[in-house]
């Protein structure tokens, strides 16, 4: 019988998006994806603007980031519940 | 693990409220204070431009040029023609000094004459005269260096709103009875508000200072059936101007003369609001999207993991494709919504 709880189930023959959705749906995902995609976009503001003013524009983002990726994390996780 | 879930949730969407409010909060107290403090250095304030008016006043038989709207009558068998052309664009006023209290070898000293100062309720009106020497004045270059020009000051505090206007009065250095050039700056500062959006307004023919004011009362009326967003304001200042344009009648005859004039005139009013949930909501459904995309794009590396933790690759790929994706998502929200959001809010009529 094939493991697919672990991680070995591509070499055993297991679901490997399957596996793949509970990882991305952990919550640890959620919090190195938000934090991934702040510094992001906070280098970028600080490249095009020679600083963080404006500030708001960056707040703005950083808001609307927060809600996306959590929106895309719950429906993950509904998709991908954990075993 | 649902309750888990949805503490996580709470908490995620509590920072996410608490950010929004704190951007939607910071950005007017930040334009109001680099707006206001002369003082300050060093400040970036965006003051978003809505639109460039060329006004015209003609023999009334004559016909409105192709995309010039005719917007009212001055008297004398004369109308006003305007031409109105949309900006919609943010200027970044960086208010750096890099001479402030420092003078050169020579620099003018300052003769102030106050002509009238007439004070009624709730509005007041200064008329002033400004005679510059040069400090290196001397007999061999008699009158070489001496100008004159006037300043008009009018503010008036009424229930919901503030109004300043001050008129610099250029004037020929070689008369100073003949005026050049009226430069006019309305301020109109509502109740609570910041100033977030200018009109430049300029009238090609030469008028005399109280039907200056008389034309910026006219063309501000039409400019409130045309912005939906400073519709009050810009009616509250037309009133104003009206009034200012019958106290110089009144009170300043001898110095009632022709001249061209500019004006620029501030206001504040709720479009930054309809901006920024417009804004908030273009980087949710970037983040969303983006997030997607990751969560495939990271399925592989992350498919073979026991946990997280114990996979180096998946942790890259993640943190790459978030980095990656949250710049992405900054740079169409700054270049491609902030636009966007503005010309929809306008059109919406915010």
């Amino acid at each position: 019988m094939p493991q697919v709880v672990t991680g070995y189930a591509l070499k055993q023959g297991g679901s490997v998006p399957r596996e793949g959705g509970r990882k991305v749906a952990g919550v640890w995902w959620l919090i190195i994806m938000l934090l991934g995609g702040i510094a992001g976009g906070t280098i970028t503001h600080v490249i095009l603007y020679h600083g963080l003013v404006p500030v708001w524009t960056l707040l703005t983002f950083v808001g609307g980031w927060v809600v996306g990726v959590t929106i895309s994390w719950v429906i993950l996780r509904r998709r991908f519940p954990s075993s | 693990m649902v309750q888990n879930i949805m503490n996580v949730i709470k908490v995620l969407l509590f920072v996410t409220v608490i950010i929004t409010l704190s951007s939607a909060i910071i950005s007017p107290i930040l334009l109001s204070v680099s707006a206001n403090t002369s003082a300050d250095q060093n400040k970036t304030t965006e003051i978003r431009f809505l639109n460039y008016v060329e006004v015209a006043i003609v023999r009334r038989p004559r016909p409105a040029p192709y995309s010039w709207i005719t917007i009212g009558d001055i008297g004398g068998g004369r109308s006003i023609l305007a031409n109105i052309t949309p900006i919609y664009d943010v200027l970044q006023l960086n208010n750096t000094c890099t001479s402030c209290n420092k003078h050169s070898g020579s620099y003018p000293v300052m003769k102030i004459n106050t002509i009238i100062n007439i004070k009624k309720p709730g509005s007041r009106l200064r008329f002033i005269k400004v005679s510059s020497y040069n400090s290196t004045y001397n007999s061999d270059s008699a009158g070489a260096g001496n100008y004159t020009f006037f300043v008009l000051e009018y503010r008036s505090e009424r229930t919901g709103y503030n109004v300043t206007i001050l008129t610099r009065i250029l004037t020929d250095p070689e008369n100073s009875n003949n005026y050049m050039l009226f430069q006019t700056i309305a301020n109109i500062e509502l109740s609570g508000h910041s100033i977030p959006v200018i009109d430049m307004v300029e009238i090609i023919n030469k008028t005399s200072l109280s039907e200056h004011y008389e034309v910026l009362a006219k063309v501000f009326r039409k400019l409130a059936l045309i912005e939906g967003e400073t519709r009050y304001a810009w009616i509250c200042l037309a009133k104003e101007l009206r009034n200012l344009a019958i106290m110089v009648n009144e009170y300043l005859g001898g110095y009632n003369r022709r001249a061209y004039s500019i004006t620029l005139v501030l206001d504040g009013a709720w479009h930054w609001l309809c901006v920024l949930i417009c804004n908030v909501a273009c980087a949710v459904g970037c983040g969303a999207g983006t997030a997607l995309i990751c969560a495939i794009a990271c399925s592989g590396p992350c498919g073979s993991c026991v946990t997280i933790w114990s996979c180096p690759a998946c942790i890259a790929c993640i943190v790459l494709c978030g980095g990656i994706t949250g710049a992405i998502c900054y740079v169409i929200g700054t270049y491609g919504c902030a636009p966007g959001c503005d010309w929809i809010c306008t059109q919406a009529g915010w």
